[in-house]
């Protein structure tokens, strides 16, 4: 987690802006039901965020022993 | 509309992107290859946004930190519809290029501007353009047209999304050239505000004291430095200006009545009226938050001490008790602290007190004479001037941590500090070979302009946002 902070270009907005995006992971790797649980209320915080989840997919498929259909994930941007 | 209603279709419409993608792969793996060690793990069986059944795990994860992007904006040159009148013709000019300096000292963008882009082919219409300007790197493309109606202009803005060309923002504008500068400030707060969720400061004003009339006196500029105006005509020296909170007076000082005395303006008709003027020493004058009181500086036996005056019924209250000398009161809008000069331990240093006068410790550790405080607006930090080999520069201490950078550097001395109301920017008054002239600049000490020119020019204070802001 540390090296993804570190390597993090944050949109030049305001201290403590904090969206909230919610997705599951198929077991294919694939985003579904991507959504913005909670806005910024920065528009471009929020878009590019979403953006870039939606670009991510579909992701390396979730590990052959996964015992669920999907992983839901909530990802905290801040 | 509440923002956080807004679907995630919304994506669709405003689609530029940050490397985050990158981020979020590795932080997909990451993630996973940790799923059963991950203590923010927890398995749901219901689905909490959708309504679908079934068990799956539930992760949450938090992605922060790093330094800010610029944001690459395309901004060619204005569309002109039809024929200018000469006068309006230059006022769009003015307007442009206003709203270019306005955007380029916010330092939030990346801007092509026509010459940047004037290595693109294009055909004029933006929707088609899309594909060259995304081609230079850019997200964004800020498109204005105007045109005259009768003896006004018309200004219509808009940001549209690269990707798609789809509208982000437009607004419009139309009023006589002498609101050119004023259509500009308003658009690129708007924008700056749209994009980035911080309040502007392009419709923010310094006051200033300035003898280029001859004596002392106030005078008010735009925060860029355009439409220098004088208040006052007490021929005689008057200085130090003050904002009120609400941005609709100052106070300040002048000798107009023999010794200085404390004055105030209201800046709307112009109308001045004395707060104190006593016959002894007063001045260095600070409004309260509430705008209720004012803290000044008062000599009498040769000892100044600091006060603070209810200005409805004239009571006033002792604040500082010290045989050395306290001045330069700074009010905090944001903790109702009071920050100012004291040479109690010896030097001249920065002590923190609460209104009341109460509790008063040092924060200035570091030199040998330290003074004229300034709050940051969120009142975590001071900004003053501080002696370093003999030249003041602007210093910066945090008020709790009492950690202390010295953001300046070079042989003219720099001091007065004021901070704009965002916190963003710092203006200052420094002697050098032009005389005492005023600047801003940016947290990091790098001065981004001078806004003064004529005469010697003095103690900047930096109003509070316009009231349509706040």
């Amino acid at each position: 987690v540390a090296l993804i902070r570190s390597r993090w270009q944050r949109p030049a907005v305001k201290e403590g802006a904090q969206a909230k995006i919610h997705f599951l992971i198929t077991k294919r790797g694939v985003i579904q039901e991507l959504e913005l649980r909670q806005s910024s209320e920065i528009p471009i915080f929020d878009q590019t965020a979403l953006k870039a989840v939606q670009e991510a997919s579909p992701l390396p498929p979730l590990p052959v022993g996964y015992r669920h259909e999907t992983l839901g994930v909530t990802l905290i941007v801040e | 509309m509440n923002p956080s209603r807004r679907p995630a279709v919304f994506t669709k419409r405003f689609s530029f992107l940050f490397p985050l993608q990158q981020r979020v792969i590795s932080l997909a793996l990451l993630l996973i290859s940790g799923l059963a060690a991950s203590a923010t793990l927890a398995q749901t069986g219901t689905n909490p946004g959708g309504g679908q059944t079934g068990s799956r795990d539930e992760a949450v994860v938090t992605l922060s930190g790093g330094g800010a992007q610029r944001i690459p904006l395309a901004f060619p040159a204005f569309t002109r519809m039809g024929n200018l009148d000469g006068a309006l013709a230059a006022a769009v000019t003015e307007l442009e290029a206003t709203l270019r300096a306005d955007l380029d000292i916010t330092r939030f963008f990346d801007i092509q501007g026509p010459d940047a882009l004037s290595v693109l082919r294009l055909t004029g219409d933006p929707a088609k353009d899309l594909e060259a300007y995304r081609s230079l790197g850019n997200n964004i493309l800020l498109w204005a047209e105007v045109r005259q109606e009768g003896e006004r202009i018309v200004f219509d803005g808009r940001l549209l999304d690269l990707q798609n060309g789809d509208p982000i923002l437009g607004k419009r504008y139309q009023g006589g050239a002498d609101v050119a500068r004023t259509i500009a400030h308003t658009f690129a707060d708007e924008i700056v505000y749209y994009l980035l969720g911080r309040p502007g400061i392009a419709l923010t004003t310094i006051a200033f004291t300035s003898d280029r009339d001859g004596s002392k006196e106030i005078y008010l500029m735009d925060y860029d430095g355009h439409g220098q105006r004088r208040i006052t005509a007490h021929r005689s020296i008057t200085m130090s200006p003050d904002w009120s909170r609400d941005g609709k007076q100052l106070v300040y000082l002048s000798y107009l009545n023999g010794p200085p005395g404390i004055y105030r303006v209201d800046l709307a008709t112009g109308k001045k009226v004395t707060v104190v003027s006593d016959g002894r020493h007063n001045f260095s004058p600070a409004f309260s938050p509430d705008g209720t009181r004012v803290a000044f500086s008062r000599s009498q036996n040769g000892n100044t001490e600091i006060y603070s005056m209810d200005l409805r019924s004239g009571e006033i209250r002792q604040l500082t008790r010290s045989p050395a000398i306290d001045t330069n009161a700074a009010w905090s809008a944001a903790s109702n602290r009071i920050a100012f000069t004291s040479s109690r331990t010896g030097s001249p240093q920065i002590f923190v007190m609460e209104a009341d006068g109460s509790n008063v410790r040092r924060i200035s550790f570091e030199g040998t004479y330290n003074e004229g405080a300034a709050w940051s607006p969120d009142g975590t930090r001071v900004a003053y001037a501080s002696r370093i080999n003999g030249v003041f520069q602007i210093a910066i201490t945090d008020v709790v941590t009492l950690e202390t950078q010295v953001v300046t550097n070079g042989n003219w001395s720099k001091e007065e500090p004021t901070f704009s109301p965002n916190g963003e920017r710092i203006a200052f008054a420094s002697k050098g070979p032009k005389g005492s002239q005023i600047y801003l600049m940016d947290l990091q000490g790098q001065v981004l302009k001078q806004v003064t020119f004529d005469g010697e020019n003095s103690g900047p204070s930096w109003s509070p946002y316009p009231e349509k802001n706040r």
